[in-house]
């Protein structure tokens, strides 16, 4: 089971990194939680049914285990020990950010963490049935909010993330 | 812009941005050996010993107290009233402190990880809810029970027949109904003021995923 979780875990790692990085701030904090997201990945791997998407199993594992972190850190605000040099805005960046690239990350930022999740989903090409079995709403529900995280991030980017 | 474009920006943001340097399959060998991350584990560690320090504490006090009641009858001498007050509080406030960190400890192992985002914070929620309840009935009958038992040693040796309200046992008497009655309140009160800020998230988070907007 170990070595089918590495390998599976290894191939789609980017899902665990992507989380990190929209959820976390420093690099201390992406580095150690992105640790806790592949431990509760493999707390969770024997409820992973192999009919269902590993992606959208991965996405639900993750974004449940980081948005437990965040209520978790609230609770200890002694051990949330943010440094101000250690804020940056993607850690580990490969390339250098286009306008547009660093405005929708800003945008997706100020969201909550509910929409953070949805809007991530929906930007990878999750459809509107995945994206509402993994937040437990509706269909309709989900294509509402979709609407209008979007127009909010469109006039967030328009307006230059003011 | 369209949202084919907000799409594309996305993927070229996420493929090579958000993706960091690739984790080595030993690193994934060697991470899930692990219970939980450094940041967890520490904190899991402190808080326990917060607890256990808190529980020896309040324990170490009522034996002390049992120990100079029982030592003292021995030698027909009685602790003052004001001492068994003043044990009956030390104790109080070590035993909330560790029921107030247990709290946190539970908190801490709450996790739903494989249901949806909106099942996880209700289950979470319950829990919470739960905790609390099954908290401020355990402070409630431990209080209880020092009460009464300090009023027994207080009201030992007294008359009852002389009793009388206007005295300083009939005040320490009047002060422990009060004490007992307002207990399970300021339990309540305590855990919800001490969780203010994480209930409201989760209600916040439950309404926000309900609501047709």
């Amino acid at each position: 089971m170990e070595k089918e979780f590495t390998e599976l875990l290894y191939q789609n790692q980017g899902i665990v990194h992507k989380i990190c990085n929209l959820y976390f701030n420093s690099r201390t904090d992406k580095k150690d939680y992105k640790q806790e997201l592949i431990i509760q990945l493999w707390k969770a791997f024997p409820s992973f049914n192999n009919n269902s998407k590993l992606s959208t199993w991965m996405y639900r594992v993750c974004l449940n285990a980081a948005i437990d972190i965040i209520r978790k850190e609230k609770t200890q605000p002694k051990f949330v020990k943010y440094e101000y040099h250690d804020f940056i805005t993607i850690s580990d960046s490969k390339s250098e950010l286009s306008e547009n690239q660093e405005k929708l990350y800003q945008a997706i930022n100020t969201l909550s963490d509910i929409d953070k999740a949805i809007i991530t989903l929906y930007l990878d090409e999750f459809s509107y049935k995945e994206i509402a079995e993994i937040m437990g709403i509706s269909e309709s529900n989900t294509g509402v909010k979709i609407n209008r995280i979007k127009s909010l991030i469109l006039k967030s980017i328009e307006n230059g993330n003011k | 812009m369209e949202t084919n474009e907000l799409k594309k920006i996305w993927q070229t943001l996420s493929n090579e941005n958000l993706i960091d340097k690739s984790i080595a399959k030993d690193n994934i060998e060697r991470i899930i050996k692990l219970n939980s991350s450094k940041t967890i584990e520490k904190l899991s560690k402190k808080l326990r010993f917060d607890y256990l320090t808190n529980i020896a504490t309040a324990i170490l006090v009522l034996v002390i107290t049992i120990f100079a009641t029982v030592y003292l009858n021995n030698k027909s001498h009685s602790l003052p009233i004001q001492g068994y007050a003043f044990l009956v509080l030390v104790i109080s406030y070590y035993s909330l402190k560790a029921v107030s960190i247990n709290s946190k400890l539970k908190l801490l192992n709450l996790s739903y990880n494989t249901s949806s985002i909106l099942d996880s914070l209700k289950k979470v929620k319950v829990r919470f809810e739960k905790i609390s309840t099954k908290e401020s009935v355990i402070i409630y009958a431990s209080m209880a029970i020092l009460t009464v038992f300090a009023n027994i040693l207080i009201n030992d040796k007294t008359d009852l027949s002389n009793f009388n309200v206007n005295s300083l046992k009939g005040y320490v008497l009047i002060f422990s109904i009060g004490y007992l009655v307002s207990l399970p309140f300021i339990g309540k009160y305590y855990f919800k003021k001490r969780f203010s800020g994480i209930l409201t998230d989760i209600n916040n988070s439950i309404e926000e995923l309900n609501s047709e907007v």
